[in-house]
């Protein structure tokens, strides 16, 4: 009995130490920028197209097998994986789920970002186990109606079922972005990429902005920063965040 | 120029006016079904518009809208280097897992054996997983677009044109 309790505490606390830790953590691992629309977890399959969520098994993993499909309504833009939960983000509301073990999803909450129904907005999402970060930005094609929000969201995630609205940035025109600890990593469609301090949620501070470049989406892996953009990658080392440097910059 | 649309839109509902609504807007360029079933490992070869991203490992993997993926070797993150282009056409959505790579070709989900990432091979198709054309558009892209006739295959491309009373939009 006492060696089963020290196996389950003994889980638990591997269980634990994986969910806290950031994806970017484990360098041989599989990562997508926050623009993805397929993403494994186990031995699932997941893929948003623009309006449906679809999960398969990969039990034979030549050979996917369709388990689930949901209609998710309209403007579907992304996905982000964290442990078990998935958060899909779209241009009016984040949809967040939760996998069983049978890899079916079920859904926790969905949350309108009561931006006016705008679909010239994209909108990707990254969370940690109390927030989720949204982007907000406006298209770059001419056929909007209206000005669109540019903006950093942060949703209180601690009650997957309510996510609550507790603070947000302004931002020039947010596209991808990455979370690593506390360091946020924004992309700004011309300007370059942010770098945001999240340590304080209610407190956000601009720690570092890199300028005079496009990017479009990022991918933080252990001290190690990716950033793409359309006509170039960029690479930073930000081991040490105060003195966060290039590495290399790559023409796409 | 924003003001245009919601004028011409304003007077749709009016029968009687039967003047052609004359948009910019794009069209696809298609690809014949019989040519999408592959995908193969070729050269690296300059990029084109760019789209999801992927890392893994030493490598690093960024879509070509339509036409596949980039391999990029960052072994030295301080001078990467482009190492293959894997043609995919119509490809927009991968993941990798393993030694396969699942990606979409706008209607089907293609299962493709990597381990040899110089010499790709696909091993299995899904053919229709969703009914999604809005799937098919350039990311980003909002507005009129020639409506998708799969009859014609899969699209790999979009132009720009001038479109006559297009009845799709976005």
């Amino acid at each position: 009995m006492k060696k089963v309790i020290i196996a389950l505490i003994a889980s638990l606390f591997f269980y634990s130490c994986d969910s806290n830790l950031s994806d970017s953590n484990t360098p041989n691992s599989v990562l997508s920028g926050s623009y993805a629309n397929m993403l494994t977890w186990n031995n699932f399959l997941y893929f948003i197209s623009d309006a449906e969520l679809i999960a398969y098994s990969l039990k034979d993993p030549a050979k996917p097998i369709e388990i689930f499909k949901e209609d998710l309504g309209f403007g579907i833009e992304s996905m982000f994986l964290r442990g078990d939960i998935l958060f899909i983000g779209s241009a009016t509301t984040l949809h967040i789920y939760r996998i069983g073990q049978d890899g079916i999803p079920s859904q926790m909450s969905t949350t309108a970002y009561n931006n006016f129904m705008d679909m010239c907005s994209r909108d990707p999402v990254v969370a940690n186990d109390s927030i989720a970060y949204v982007t907000l930005s406006s298209a770059e094609t001419n056929n909007c109606f209206r000005p669109v929000e540019n903006v950093l969201r942060l949703y209180d995630i601690n009650d997957l079922s309510d996510p609550i609205l507790i603070n947000d940035l302004l931002m020039e025109r947010p596209k991808g972005l990455g979370l690593d600890g506390d360091l946020l990593f924004v992309c700004e469609a011309n300007d370059g990429l942010k770098v945001i301090d999240v340590s304080k949620p209610l407190d956000i501070k601009l720690i570092h902005h890199f300028d005079g470049y496009r990017a479009f989406d990022v991918i933080p892996r252990s001290g190690h920063l990716l950033v793409v953009g359309p006509d170039s990658l960029y690479q930073y080392n930000y081991t040490d965040r105060d003195n966060m440097y290039l590495l290399s910059a790559m023409d796409l | 120029m924003a003001l245009l649309p919601i004028f011409i839109l304003l007077n749709c509902d009016k029968p009687q006016e039967k003047e052609d609504r004359v948009v910019e807007g794009i069209k696809p360029v298609y690809i014949s079904l019989e040519d999408i079933t592959y995908a193969e490992s070729l050269p690296a070869k300059d990029f084109g518009t760019l789209g999801k991203i992927v890392s893994s490992g030493d490598l690093i993997f960024i879509n070509e809208q339509f036409k596949g993926i980039h391999v990029i070797d960052n072994t030295n993150p301080l001078n990467p280097t482009n190492l293959y282009f894997w043609k995919i056409p119509g490809n927009i959505n991968f993941t990798i897992k393993g030694n396969y790579l699942y990606a979409d070709n706008t209607m089907d989900l293609l299962t493709i054996d990597i381990a040899d990432p110089a010499d790709i091979k696909l091993i299995n198709r899904i053919e229709n997983i969703h009914s999604d054309v809005t799937l098919s558009l350039p990311d980003e892209y909002t507005g009129f677009f020639e409506c998708v006739d799969y009859s014609k295959g899969i699209v790999t491309d979009w132009e720009r044109t001038t479109l006559t009373n297009p009845k799709c939009r976005r």
